[in-house]
């Protein structure tokens, strides 16, 4: 994984730069070499071509013979050590050589260039015969002096690219910065904004390459925006609703204080409590409501049998619905009911469905809970001898807060939006109607049905 | 004093009922905008505390055709609403003075005597008559700097008549404004009250005008 793309980069490409001229530096040293072999045999050459002349011209007179003979036997040795000649005759005699600090005799090389050790010094050689005397004649170069040429070549080189290296070091640092700018300034925007500053990232001048980052970074602020608004909304709903119950918990305590005989102070007292009972309540059902539309859909989610969740839930609700002499019933055509979901929200879809309809019925009333199955869907269906929802208001009683006006009860008015999101969790659709008695509300909860 | 209190819930309107009539109010308690509304076309009241948010008619409308009417009795507004709209078009619809809730009970009675106050143009909180200090706030009132006691109505009637000094009020009207609907009233109650206080007070202090009602002069000083 690459941790930072600019040293990444960086690093790279140095060593990429250092490589490449690390091989143009030991090529350089390794090929002038070669490169400079035919210019130097070819100086080599020429020096042949004098010795030959001279060779020639000493056959012709034999006075010079002699002259070059005692020049050269006397003379100090003017020419350099790293060349040496020697001239033999087809008798293998020895006519002439340079004077050199040392003497190998070198007849039996071969004819044309040829490379040998001598003296544990490599030496270029080249030897042919005189056109008219036969005379061997042999000239030979010191390697070491060549090879010194082309060093200097390939260190001159090595400077200039010990130059050009540090030169070619910025400019990569520049372009790469230049090159990554682009991202550095989308990371500034980002930075700079307040922290609840949601607005998408501006996509224009941003390069094909990142775009797709800032796309998905700005569809996730999109996401984000939307959560948190949502919360803002939440937390405004939740204060305002708790209001009203607060100021009852505050102007009831203040009445207990005030009350000047134990009755009346009890009674207050009493009063406080089922306040904060009923904001209990309604805190809980805000948690509920607030947990439930964060998720887009369901997690564990597993075949619920309804029979079962339903009896629980009904048994859970009677004691209270016997303080008002409400009777309770519940039936189903069916052992198992199963539909796909999730067990925990069902319940509390069911537990609320229920309780509204004992709450909202009068005394004496009757609140029934029934299981329907057809081929393709479940229905859960609550009727009660309630006071039932106006058909115009059917919409409005799943918006949070709503409470049908001029009833007494004490719910939190959102009982029924956790019903509408958890059947919509569920994809289950629900439907609001007179009950065939003519009286009261019927509940209907369609869900698909969940086949083995 | 009576009070029309306009409140739809159940447990801050028993509390504020409740706690009203401990601070010597007589207090009627309504639930919904059309039956205020009715009863403020139809009964006298001194004071009304009124919920916005109540259903069938809104308290705006309620104040707006209070208003409307001519009826300048003092109003005060409660809102559960936090925006500074509300309480700016509850104000601007003739309302007096506004509380959010949660708010406290005795700054709730604290600006319903300033309002009370104002309404009778009472720059000082007591109210002077002669020898007479009467201290709503503290509920006591004094004759020539001696506390007399009084009974919690004998209070409210004496209040009644001082705040309207120079006046004649039914009896009708004073019967009202000593008890809500839902208490027993002795028809004879106002006359027994009357009579106390005539003892406390002076045989001349309050006027018998028959057939009609009870008056106490203005006072000599405001002459």
């Amino acid at each position: 994984m690459i941790r930072s793309i600019r040293r990444f980069l960086l690093i790279s490409l140095f060593i990429s730069i250092t490589i490449a001229s690390s091989i143009t530096a030991i090529g350089n040293y390794l090929l002038d070499r070669s490169v400079i072999q035919p210019y130097l045999d070819e100086k080599l050459f020429r020096f042949y071509n004098i010795i030959d002349a001279l060779n020639q011209s000493v056959t012709v007179n034999k006075n010079i013979e002699t002259e070059v003979e005692k020049n050269l036997n006397t003379v100090e040795p003017t020419t350099p050590q790293h060349l040496l000649f020697q001239v033999w005759d087809p008798k293998q005699k020895l006519l002439f050589h340079s004077i050199n600090n040392f003497f190998v005799p070198l007849k039996d090389v071969p004819i044309g260039f040829s490379d040998q050790i001598i003296q544990g010094n490599d030496w270029r050689i080249y030897a042919d015969y005189d056109k008219k005397s036969h005379d061997k004649i042999i000239v030979a170069e010191l390697y070491d002096i060549r090879y010194r040429f082309a060093d200097e070549i390939a260190r001159n080189n090595a400077y200039i690219l010990l130059v050009t290296y540090p030169i070619f070091g910025i400019l990569i640092w520049i372009i790469v910065g230049l090159a990554l700018r682009s991202i550095t300034r989308v990371t500034n925007e980002i930075s700079n904004r307040a922290s609840t500053y949601l607005e998408p990232v501006n996509p224009e001048n941003i390069p094909l390459e990142i775009k797709p980052l800032v796309s998905e970074l700005n569809q996730l602020f999109v996401r984000l925006k939307l959560a948190f608004d949502r919360n803002k909304r939440f937390a405004a709903d939740a204060a305002h609703e708790l209001r009203t119950p607060l100021a009852a918990l505050k102007t009831q305590a203040q009445v207990a204080i005030k009350a000047d005989n134990p009755n009346d102070r009890d009674g207050a007292l009493q009063k406080v409590i089922q306040g904060v009972d009923r904001s209990s309540h309604v805190v809980a059902q805000l948690l509920t409501l607030s947990r439930l539309t964060q998720e887009d859909t369901l997690n564990d989610v597993g075949p619920v049998d309804l029979h079962k969740l339903a009896t629980e839930i009904v048994a859970y609700l009677v004691p209270i619905a016997l303080e008002k002499n409400i009777e309770v019933e519940l039936s189903s055509p069916l052992e198992e009911v199963l539909v796909l979901g999730n067990e925990t929200a069902l319940g509390i879809l069911i537990r609320n469905i229920v309780d509204n309809a004992i709450r909202y019925t009068p005394e004496q009333g009757a609140v029934k809970i029934e299981l329907l199955v057809t081929n393709d869907n479940v229905t859960l269906r609550v009727t009660d001898t309630g006071t039932g929802i106006p058909v115009e208001l059917r919409e409005r009683v799943f918006e949070r807060f709503y409470r049908i006006l001029g009833t007494s009860a004490s719910g939190s008015g959102l009982g029924l939006a956790i019903v509408s999101h958890i059947a919509e969790l569920h994809h289950a659709h629900i439907s609001l109607s007179t009950p065939q008695s003519g009286k009261g509300l019927q509940f209907d909860v369609i869900f698909p049905r969940l086949r083995h | 004093m009576r009070i029309l209190l306009v409140e739809d819930d159940e447990l801050l309107g028993d509390g504020l009922r409740t706690g009203l009539i401990q601070y010597g109010y007589a207090v009627d308690w309504l639930k919904d905008g059309i039956s205020a509304d009715q009863a403020l076309k139809t009964e006298n009241f001194d004071l009304v505390v009124l919920d916005l948010g109540v259903p069938k008619m809104s308290g705006i409308t309620v104040l707006q055709n209070l208003r409307s009417r001519g009826q300048t009795m003092p109003v005060l507004i409660l809102t559960a609403r936090e925006s500074i709209e509300d309480r700016v078009k509850g104000l601007d619809s003739g309302a007096d003075d506004y509380l959010t809730k949660p708010f406290d009970l005795d700054e709730l009675c604290a600006r319903l005597r300033a309002l009370q106050r104002r309404f009778s143009s009472r720059a000082e909180p007591h109210i002077t008559h002669g020898n007479i200090i009467l201290d709503p706030a503290a509920h006591t009132v004094t004759l020539n700097g001696e506390l007399i006691n009084v009974s919690r109505r004998e209070f409210a009637l004496l209040h009644k008549l001082l705040e309207n000094a120079g006046r004649v009020l039914s009896r009708e009207h004073l019967t009202q404004s000593l008890y809500g609907w839902g208490e027993d009233v002795d028809s004879n109650a106002l006359e027994v009250h009357i009579h106390n206080l005539r003892k406390k007070f002076g045989q001349d202090f309050i006027h018998t005008i028959r057939g009609i009602g009870y008056m106490i002069d203005k006072s000599k000083d405001e002459k």
